[in-house]
């Protein structure tokens, strides 16, 4: 009798993560074609079966299979690129949350391009290359904490699915006695301060981030939050040094590095443009408003060190903006001027020689001419 | 009843949008009582007499009736929007709920206050009062120029200048991840230190795996190409290979590349093929002698994709 209760029990408390992944269907997204059959293999031996398993070959073929075979379980290589991750992660947004489980593999081991996965809001994470036992293990604990939650998780998604039923007292009910069960309950003080946002509490609820942060230093949620309630509330210098740091922690992400330039110029955080120009080299992908933007600020900072009498470090700054090329008439105008304004007449025609040879030596002809 | 400080309305004019003279009258008293200047209280009779009057006196305090209809509420909203940014003004609605897009809108702008009709004098009183004291001193007026001067226009700032020197003389240079103490205690922010994580060009840099098979059985490939790394541990691999020249029990000679940073392994490892894994696939497994390099690359490979792994766990949070 006691054993028979036993293994009640034990069904119970610690289900096996294997069984659940035999009836899903997986969708595999990997552009090459070898390492998708890899993928195919490690599939079968988590204990998927076969026929449930779908490859996709573009971005194309990936959104297709999410739409009509009703897919909710993705393994997904960021050789697909992240627009389509989002695109999926759209679809898969009219499911229940609890069915959904997507896993990204990902050949990019830099911060940014970890920091991009966490953004993404992915339910698990894997670096390539891997070890496969290694692999299979990190898949199903990450599948373990979505499907079959600890309490924690249990009470934060309860009080999630009641947040987006209006349900707010209840919600927040739940997110309260989540914060209790939690190691570091950061998110359990986010969603808690969604609930006072929107009952339009900001300093309750701009002190339910800051616990958030104060647990983690680095909770993305909680510091997209804040930052996102402190420029709501036009507090500038407030909100930058939110901005910074995220910036700092997630740089894979063009429009947030503008704003980060605009604001540093704006609250005079000069040096930290040098930082941002190191993040707009970093980027793959480098639009021509992002260009102008750090053209910009390098421009001004220049100008900025010529006040404080930094000479070479002035020229250095010029010299960077007009070499990432955006709008070089107009920022190599706003250099001439700013040496000719701080009497480095000499520094201003060597500048023209190396970024305009031909208009220099124009120039030169003109005044020999006169 | 006064609680409306003199200096804050001044020199402001206050625009009452009302198609009704009798009740613009009742109102203008009203609202003199607490403290809007009674001479300075104007009516626009109808929309575009409104519009001019916001325009020609820079009107920013507006009281706008149901009976002006839902368009012109929008076209004031959006003239004062436009002029002094969504905080920058003060507007109140008066409505008997008859029009119900009308009460719609002034929910979805978010204007600062409603009141339905019919009210007390004391009720509207101090409904306006209470929003108008909060609403006033804290506005925060952003103009098309002020606006403007938000994005960068390549023009020096003296002002801006003048703060970045302050600034810098403060807190001199600092990463991303040190907070300006004097803001960031406001709302928590302290130093980062987590081994994954490093500001600037640093965030970027990837760890480096190249791998390429130069030997099979000790005679050198007349043309070497490079292999990836598909799975790989201390002991076995898999990599993507397009050559079919490998036969189970070769011996084959891989030169490999694996770094990170500063720390970086070039050496040359042995490995036998250990079996068929399909097309496009090599199968190895590491030679067990001379590989001390390997096995230090390997651990040097393996501790930073923990802390990335960490990194991951830890920002994204439960």
């Amino acid at each position: 009798m006691q054993k028979a209760r036993d293994s009640n029990k034990k069904s119970l408390t610690a289900p096996d993560p294997k069984e659940a992944l035999r009836d899903r269907k997986l969708l595999i997204a990997d552009l090459d074609p070898v390492h998708r059959t890899f993928l195919l293999k490690l599939a079968c031996d988590l204990g998927f079966e076969t026929r449930k398993i779908f490859l996709a070959k573009d971005g194309t073929d990936a959104l297709n299979i999410v739409k009509d075979e009703g897919v909710t379980t993705v393994l997904y290589d960021d050789s697909f690129g992240i627009r389509t991750l989002d695109a999926i992660q759209t679809l898969l947004s009219k499911e229940t949350p609890e069915s959904v489980f997507v896993f990204l593999i990902s050949a990019n081991s830099s911060q940014a391009g970890v920091g991009r996965a966490v953004e993404s809001e992915v339910d698990g994470f894997c670096l390539k290359p891997f070890a496969s036992e290694e692999f299979k293990s990190e898949f199903l604990t990450s599948f373990s904490e979505k499907a079959l939650p600890d309490e924690f998780r249990r009470v934060l998604n309860l009080g999630k699915s009641r947040l987006y039923e209006g349900d707010l007292e209840q919600a927040e009910k739940l997110f309260e006695k989540a914060k209790d069960l939690g190691p570091s309950p950061s998110s359990a003080h986010f969603y808690a301060g969604q609930v006072k946002l929107m009952k339009r509490l900001l300093e309750e609820s701009r002190q339910e981030f800051m616990q958030g942060i104060l647990l983690n230093q680095i909770h993305c949620k909680c510091l997209k939050a804040m930052f996102d309630l402190l420029y709501t509330q036009k507090k500038i210098d407030e909100s930058y040094e939110v901005l910074r740091r995220l910036v700092g922690i997630f740089p894979d992400n063009l429009e947030r590095l503008q704003l980060a330039i605009r604001m540093a110029v704006k609250t005079g955080n000069f040096f930290d443009i040098l930082t941002w120009f190191e993040v707009y080299e970093g980027q793959e992908e480098k639009t021509e408003e992002l260009q102008k933007h750090v053209c910009a600020a390098l421009s001004i900072f220049g100008r900025y060190l010529l006040m404080t009498e930094k000479l070479d470090e002035a020229l250095k700054s010029f010299d960077r903006a007009l070499s990432v090329g955006a709008k070089r008439e107009v920022f190599l105008t706003y250099a001439v001027e700013s040496l000719q304004k701080y009497g480095r007449g000499a520094e201003a025609t060597e500048l023209v020689k190396a970024h305009d040879p031909e208009f220099a030596a124009a120039l030169a002809g003109e005044a020999k001419a006169a | 009843m006064d609680r409306i400080q003199k200096s804050w309305i001044e020199k402001e004019w206050i625009l009452v949008a009302d198609a009704d003279l009798a009740r613009f009258t009742a109102l203008s008293g009203l609202l003199d009582q607490i403290g809007f200047p009674r001479e300075r209280i104007v009516r626009g009779a109808n929309a575009s007499e409104a519009l001019a009057l916001l325009i020609e006196k820079n009107i920013q305090i507006t009281f706008i009736d149901e009976s002006f209809g839902t368009t012109a509420f929008r076209e004031i909203h959006a003239d004062l929007a436009r002029s002094f940014g969504e905080l920058g003004f003060f507007m109140f609605a008066i409505t008997e709920g008859k029009t119900p897009d009308f009460v719609q809108f002034a929910a979805e702008a978010r204007i600062d206050g409603v009141i339905f009709r019919p009210y007390g004098g004391d009720q509207f009183q101090n409904r306006v009062a209470e929003v108008f004291t909060v609403k006033w001193p804290n506005r925060v007026i952003e103009t098309p120029e002020t606006r403007e001067s938000l994005h960068i226009n390549g023009k020096s700032d003296e002002e801006i200048f003048e703060k970045a020197l302050e600034k810098e003389r403060r807190l001199g240079a600092r990463d991303p991840l040190t907070p300006d103490g004097k803001i960031s205690s406001i709302f928590g922010l302290k130093s980062v230190s987590h081994p994954a994580v490093t500001p600037g060009k640093a965030s970027f840099t990837r760890v480096r795996l190249a791998f390429k098979a130069v030997a099979r059985n000790g005679t050198p490939l007349e043309k070497t190409f490079p292999i990836h790394a598909l799975e790989i541990d201390e002991n076995q691999a898999t990599f993507e290979c397009a050559s079919d020249i490998w036969e189970l029990g070769d011996h084959v000679t891989i030169e490999a590349e694996i770094g990170h940073g500063d720390e970086n392994y070039v050496m040359r490892i042995e490995a036998l093929v250990h079996n068929d894994a399909g097309a496009g696939h090599l199968t190895v497994t590491f030679d067990k002698g001379n590989r001390t390099r390997f096995e230090a690359a390997m651990k040097m490979m393996a501790k930073r994709f923990k802390e990335l792994k960490d990194f991951f766990k830890y920002a994204k949070g439960a």
